[in-house]
């Protein structure tokens, strides 16, 4: 079966980039600042818990800029470094990407890519659903994520830089609370996704789906599989988003 | 096709969630449901995440702290 999947933007969009969109999405994110900090010192601590050296670090933080890539190759690191497996398996823990990236087509597909793909680069998961909330209230505004995606990249490329030199032990509490800043993240963001009781099932089936396959396949295909299985019963039932 | 993109992040967060609780295991859990209920009653992202953050230590320090851990 051949399912086609059309990305055309909705005619109605209107879509801008603007300065005011930069500033409420830069003073809306402020408190990224500090949990991706305290999220990138862990990384810097651990990056230099397997020797890599402090410029390779920090450039691993501006370059792959992914919580969840980074701890993924941290995790399978050797001396002589799996290269396909890591990237394979960074390849499974970011196709959501895949999904935020549709999404906001629909949004500013009318903008030139010479704009929007630039940005684009410094997309996060929080940042995708501010700018996606923030779409619903205002105008469309790509100023938004940019700003936005600001504190997130300083506090995570800073915290890394930091981290390195911080005599923190990488296995400590203070190590293993900033862990869970992600999932922490996308918690606190969970608010602005509930439909009311219509989500319970649907996010009883994505959770189950996801432990499911976290235990039995694989932790990097949990994200994606749970969530198909939420998704696919809501759109089977006709909910409306 | 846009009915699948707007259902999907929330259930692809809570997998991402269910799937963080089960690596990260008991820390993870107090933490995310410390945080999830600090934001349900505040609203205020900062503080949810502080307290995340502070119970996931605390529980991660009373763990580690313990006879027999390690």
């Amino acid at each position: 079966m051949v399912m086609t999947i059309t990305t055309q933007p909705a005619p109605s969009a209107k879509a801008t980039c603007t300065r005011a969109g930069f500033r409420r999405g830069l003073l809306a994110a402020l408190p990224f600042l500090l949990s991706n900090g305290v999220a990138g010192l862990v990384m810097g601590v651990a990056y230099r818990g397997v020797g890599l050296g402090f410029v390779p670090s920090v450039l691993s933080s501006v370059v792959v800029y992914s919580a969840t890539a980074q701890a993924v190759t941290l995790g399978m690191w050797a001396p002589v470094p799996p290269i396909i497996p890591m990237a394979v398996a960074c390849i499974a823990t970011n196709a959501r990407y895949l999904v935020m990236g549709a999404h906001l087509y629909q949004i500013f597909g009318q903008l030139k890519k010479r704009i929007t793909l630039p940005i684009l680069f410094l997309l996060a998961d929080a940042s995708w659903l501010m700018t996606t909330a923030d779409a619903e209230s205002n105008d469309a505004d790509v100023g938004y994520l940019l700003g936005a995606s600001v504190p997130m990249a300083v506090g995570w490329i800073g915290g890394t830089a930091l981290g390195y030199g911080l005599p923190l032990a990488p296995d400590g509490p203070l190590s293993v609370a900033a862990a869970l800043l992600p999932a922490a993240f996308i918690v606190t963001l969970l608010p602005t996704q509930w439909r009311g009781a219509r989500s319970v099932l649907p996010w009883l089936l994505s959770a189950a789906g996801a432990l499911v396959v976290g235990s039995l396949v694989s932790p990097n295909w949990a994200m994606l599989a749970g969530g198909a299985v939420g998704t696919g019963f809501s759109m089977m039932r006709a909910d409306h988003a | 096709m846009a009915r699948f993109f707007q259902l999907a992040p929330g259930n692809l967060f809570v997998a991402f969630v269910a799937a963080a609780c089960l690596e990260g295991g008991l820390a993870s859990i107090v933490g995310c449901t410390a945080s999830l209920t600090v934001m349900t009653v505040t609203r205020k992202e900062w503080a949810a995440l502080a307290v995340g953050f502070a119970a996931a230590a605390l529980v991660a320090g009373v763990r580690l702290a313990s006879p027999g851990s390690q």
